[in-house]
């Protein structure tokens, strides 16, 4: 994630100088400077949609949860006997996401998350769902088989753990709280917040 | 924003990673915010910008971005919101716009 998202801005940042000879972002430019004298659409409206986007959906959210947990124990309990209230007293939550399961990876068990029926998703904590999620393959197939998905998808789990499939629904949603990876005792709760991908919280990495 | 018009999967699925939109250009950026502004103002309707956007794709299937600029300014050409003729105009004004520095 820190990768392509650091590329992404030193894209950005090059391309501000130098739009003027890409003729889509002049017609681009162009159109919203139209769209907005003519008051068919709010410049405030179009700052609010980016900033949501940019700011507000994305795994961050999600990842905010998992790195309290692993750093404020009491937290941790709570998140896990009542996801939904640790959620809430948190101030996230946002689309999709009233009633929020979390389920505890550890030394003995992996969690993974499926919508076997169409493609319930935690978008407010997570963000953008990933196109394979919906797929009948995945939502058929993890559940019969899921190491073997999970090492399709680049995660292998040693055969001495467990593996529990979660199954969402339209009223619960889950989310897997991944273990704490290994020397990061340094690292405060935001770095921690940097290390959680929305694939760990799915579970289809580990 | 408390709903979300935007397919996970198929053709008209945007470029993502790790839950997040991913552009290549800041006017892509732009481009999808005003899209989806007019969209929850109602001055458009997504579900037809999402039948034009899925046959420009269909066209152009390595140019996500492209298309959707496309079918954009074909549906505001449409519903009279948009002359392209003018949007080009103007979009050579601010080419020729020299910035100061």
């Amino acid at each position: 994630m820190t990768g392509e998202h650091e590329h992404e801005h030193e894209h950005e940042h090059e391309h501000d100088h130098d739009h003027d000879d890409d003729p889509r972002a002049l017609r681009a430019e162009a159109l919203e400077a139209m769209l907005i004298e003519r008051g068919l659409v709010d410049p405030a409206r179009i700052d609010r949609v980016l900033d949501y986007f940019e700011h507000q959906l994305g795994p961050q959210h999600g990842a905010r949860l998992v790195a309290r947990a692993w750093t404020d124990p009491e937290f941790r309990q709570t998140l896990l006997s009542d996801g939904t209230g640790a959620m809430k007293a948190m101030g996230l939550g946002g689309p999709e996401v009233d009633h929020l399961v979390v389920v505890e990876n550890t030394d003995c068990t992996h969690n993974v998350v499926v919508c076997t029926l169409c493609s319930c998703y935690p978008w407010g904590l997570l963000g953008l769902p990933p196109a394979w999620y919906k797929s009948l393959a995945y939502r058929s197939r993890v559940v019969r088989e899921p190491r073997v998905v999970l090492a399709e998808l680049g995660c292998v789990v040693a055969d001495d753990i467990d593996i529990n499939v979660w199954d969402s629904s339209a009223e619960v949603r889950y989310l897997v709280l991944p273990q704490r990876p290994a020397g990061s005792e340094h690292l405060d709760v935001e770095a921690l917040a940097q290390l959680v991908g929305r694939d760990h919280m799915i579970g289809v990495a580990r | 924003m408390s709903e979300l018009q935007l397919d996970i999967d198929g053709p008209a699925a945007p470029p993502r990673a790790n839950g997040e939109m991913v552009f290549e250009h800041p006017w892509q950026r732009r481009l999808f915010a005003t899209t989806m502004a007019l969209c929850e103002s109602e001055a458009i309707q997504f579900q037809q910008f999402r039948d034009r956007l899925i046959a420009e794709i269909s066209e152009h299937p390595d140019e996500y971005w492209s298309s959707w600029q496309d079918a954009l300014e074909a549906l505001l050409q449409q519903q009279q919101m948009c002359d392209l003729d003018q949007l080009g105009q103007r979009a050579q004004q601010f080419g020729q716009h020299v910035p100061r520095s």
